[in-house]
């Protein structure tokens, strides 16, 4: 090799090596082991790839260098690496000597150290592949997490700590119905209705499409590097459904409670209405029901209203009122149908026709239930006391019994399940309407009962009878018994006519009556012209033949009163009397009359008919209570049937 | 003394794991600290292979762990140069040096048209078995016919290292 050339080389602090075509090293220059990967092996004669193995494989390149084929080959920044970690990188450039013509056999491989540069290199490249490798990771893990946020089912919204929206997820997007881009940079509260969810409380929301939404927030703060305040996450369940079903739970009871603890159906209405409108977010509601008119028509009257209370909207309140009773369309329909219906928008509903109602109440939304029940009347209810038929046939016919409204300032978008929710409560009121009515006409219907059987019967006797004793038949040991006979009656009733001959009997009997009540003493009944009074029953009294007694005279004076009235027809009154044991009791199941039998009775009954005109006969039995008191005369014996001779007496008057 | 060496290449995008997996190869370990390769450097490793005839025969492999491809630095053609095989290597968790492997084939077959190659989709222990099935079976669909084979790989683990080696040794001729 030119010894110019070598000392350039030297002179650049290169190392080099020549070798031959085959790779064999010719010469070594003094450094050039070093480089070698096994140093010892860089000597003369022994093959280049044995301290360079790098040239391995390149015989093909030695030989075109070699043949002038190829100008030159190299290999830059082959690193070697030492025990200890050090690095040392250097190029090999491989080439002819210059100075002698080709072909040769002779080929110059130059030696450059070039560590510095590339260990400058490698941090450089070092940095930027770990960046590179680093935004890599990154991405991922940001699309990781923003595949948790889409899938998560839960609502995130961040926002800046102005409530400005910063991101959503895929699930806000999905409730509210905004898109990504209407959302980001809004305030939070575009979508929350209250400043509940800053207290993680549930929260009333707003969709795009005015739905309100119920959704429970829970809130936390993220700090991030570049902003000053943390940024605030809202992570947010839906729970509008869960609460929807409580409250109309919570209504249901309510209604049940309302109905189960009030009388009266006015008592009520006011009430049901309120709960409604409260639970369900409504601000009047009215209860119409059927009337019959003068005409004998049926007709929907406004029977109740409720308002929401709020005193600052009085002239609203007031329009609504008038408002409410503009529905009457709405809830003609309702009643005709018997179906729920549910008005969106009143403004552009037909059958809110009076443009002023719409424009002054201000009115959004309206809803109406039909109150369904059974179609009862009075004569089925007393059938059933009675009779006991059977249920179903009575209930089986279901008719509108009233028509529910309620209108709202807001629009509420149709609730199929709160119709339902609604429907259901409609059935309620109208089993309450019907349970009311059936209860009144028992009411009723018992008043009746009572009034007839004090008519007939002893109020102890029918107070009993009430309190279902069936049998009554009590024996009564000491009694006295009159029968008082009008004489020659049967043979008015041919001279006068019966309307004349009912309204002197009448007169007399009631005569007669007065005095019953006054002496206390207990009718049984009367049998045609004959008047039937007894002492000592029900109440046992020890005075019962005295005040028999007495009643008997009176019952002459009445009668000689009566004939001074009415001189032109002379009445005269036979009067039987007798004192004993009778049986005392109610017969038949329909009829309730109280009566009196046993022999004592009979006796009494032949005094009477055995008796002479204007006469008081009484037995010994009783003669036996009154010869103390009172004047008696002694008749004689009388044959009486069935029972043989008798001694009776005539009863005078009152000893004095 | 072993007397046939062969030159084999590792060629693919950077930190896709060429190094590890040379080291798992070669020493049988693994560090999860990253260093950049900068030019080239040979390992060496013998080992025994057993040819269609049944014979073995020893083999002293030069393993050529070259830089890798950047957005800045292409692979220098030079460092191919009389090599008879290379694995071509992705990383399953970066989808980018999944589609640069054909760039990495083509430039290996331009200089080394009869070389044979097999592709390592490394770092599978990073994703899910079925996503690392699926990538796999993707990738036979593109070029089963222009590689040995293909493997998902993990220097970390060591998974398939050994036996892509042993496959690409016995194969280069
Ligand atoms: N989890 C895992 N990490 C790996 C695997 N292989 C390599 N790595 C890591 O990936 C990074 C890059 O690995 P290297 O082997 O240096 O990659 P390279 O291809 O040589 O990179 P360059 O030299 O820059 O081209 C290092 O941090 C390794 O620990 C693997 O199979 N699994
Ligand atoms: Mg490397």
């Amino acid at each position: 090799m030119n010894l110019l050339f070598t000392k350039m080389l030297q002179a650049r602090g290169s190392e080099y090596l020549t070798l031959n075509q085959q790779g064999q090293i010719i010469s070594v220059s003094p450094g050039a082991a070093r480089f070698g990967d096994i140093p010892e092996q860089v000597v003369v004669g022994e093959d280049i790839t044995r301290g360079f193995p790098e040239l391995l494989g390149l015989e093909d390149v030695l030989i075109a260098i070699c043949a002038g084929d190829l100008p030159d080959f190299s290999l830059t920044a082959i690193a070697r690496i030492s025990a200890d970690q050090v690095a040392l990188y250097f190029d090999i450039y491989l080439f002819a000597d210059p100075e002698v013509k080709q072909p040769v056999d002779q080929l110059i491989c130059l030696l450059e150290d070039v560590t510095e540069r590339r260990a400058l290199e490698q941090s450089l490249v070092q940095n930027s592949n770990e960046t590179n490798l680093l935004v890599n990771q990154l991405r991922i893990s940001k699309n990781y997490i923003d595949q948790i946020l889409a899938s998560m089912a839960d609502v995130l919204i961040v926002t800046n700590p102005l409530g400005q929206i910063k991101t959503v997820n895929q699930a806000a997007i999905d409730l509210f119905g905004y898109t990504e881009a209407e959302l980001i940079n809004q305030s939070i509260f575009l979508l929350v209705k209250d400043a509940q969810i800053i207290k993680g409380k549930p929260s009333k929301c707003q969709t795009k499409t005015n739905k309100m939404l119920v959704i429970s927030f829970s809130c936390s703060t993220l700090e991030t590097m570049s902003e000053v305040e943390p940024n605030l996450i809202y992570v947010g369940r839906n729970i509008t459904e869960l609460q929807r079903q409580q409250q109309r739970q919570e209504l249901q009871y309510a209604i049940a409670e309302i109905l189960t603890t009030t009388n009266t159906l006015n008592q009520a209405i006011p009430k049901v209405l309120a709960a409604i409108c409260h639970n369900l977010e409504w601000d009047l509601g009215a209860l119409w029901m059927p009337e019959v008119t003068t005409d004998e028509q049926l007709e929907i009257k406004l029977v109740n209203t409720w308002c929401k209370e709020n005193s600052a909207q009085d002239h609203q309140t007031q329009c609504s009122e008038i408002g409410i009773s503009y529905s009457q369309r709405l809830v003609e329909e309702v009643w005709v149908s018997g179906c729920p219906d549910w008005v969106i928008d009143i403004e552009n509903d037909p059958r809110f026709f009076f443009k002023s109602f719409v424009d002054q109440s201000h009115l959004q939304s309206a809803f109406s239930i039909p109150i369904i029940g059974s179609a009862v009347d009075d004569d089925l209810i007393r059938e059933t006391y009675e009779l006991e038929v059977d249920d179903e046939f009575i209930y089986s016919k279901q008719v509108t019994l009233g028509v529910m409204v309620f209108f709202s300032y807001k629009i509420h978008p149709l609730d199929v399940d709160q119709l339902k929710i609604m429907g259901a409560i409609g059935y309620q009121i109208g089993q309450y309407i019907n349970r009311k009515q059936a209860e009144l006409a028992l009411h009723n219907q018992q008043e009746k009962t009572n009034k007839l059987l004090l008519n007939i019967l002893p109020v102890s006797i029918a107070a009993r009878l009430k309190e279902d004793e069936t049998t009554i038949a009590e024996t009564f040991d000491d009694v006295t018994i009159l029968f008082a006979d009008l004489v020659g009656f049967t043979q008015l009733s041919a001279e006068i006519s019966a309307t004349a001959l009912v309204e002197l009997l009448n007169q007399v009997f009631s005569e007669f009556d007065r005095l019953t009540e006054f002496y206390k003493l207990e009718k049984i009944k009367t049998i045609g012209d004959c008047y039937m009074v007894v002492g000592g029953l029900p109440q046992r009294r020890e005075d019962h033949a005295l005040a028999i007694a007495n009643i008997a005279l009176d019952m002459l004076g009445v009668i000689n009163n009566f004939n001074a009235r009415h001189p032109h027809r002379p009445l005269s009154l036979r009067i039987g009397i007798n004192t004993g044991t009778v049986i005392a009791g109610v017969i038949g199941l329909r009829k309730f009359i109280y009566d009196l039998w046993g022999d004592t009775v009979n006796t009494a009954s032949r005094m009477e008919s055995q008796g002479l005109p204007d006469k008081i006969q009484v037995t010994e039995a009783t003669y036996a209570h009154l010869h103390e008191h009172y004047h008696l005369s002694k008749r004689g014996t009388v044959a009486i049937k069935g029972k043989g001779e008798m001694v009776t007496y005539f009863l005078e008057a009152k000893k004095s | 003394m072993v007397s046939i060496s062969k030159k084999m290449c590792l060629i693919g995008d950077f930190g896709v794991g060429k190094t590890s997996l040379i080291r798992r190869f070669v020493d049988g370990q693994f560090s999860d600290k990253y260093l950049s390769t900068v030019g080239v450097k040979i390992s060496r490793k013998n080992v025994t292979v057993v040819g269609q005839d049944a014979v073995s025969s020893d083999l002293q492999l030069l393993i050529w762990d070259l830089e890798g491809h950047t957005k800045f630095k292409v692979i220098a053609p030079s460092y191919l140069q009389g090599s008879k095989g290379a694995l071509v290597v992705a990383d399953v968790s970066r989808p980018e040096t999944l589609e640069r492997i054909i760039e990495h084939l083509d430039l290996f077959f331009s200089v080394s048209p009869q070389g044979c190659v097999i592709i390592a989709l490394n770092k599978i222990d990073l994703i899910e078995p079925e996503k690392a099935i699926k990538i796999l079976e993707d990738s036979k669909n593109i070029y089963h016919d222009q590689v040995l084979s293909i493997y998902n790989t993990s220097a970390k683990t060591g998974e398939e290292v050994d036996r892509m080696f042993e496959e690409l040794s016995k194969n280069m001729s």
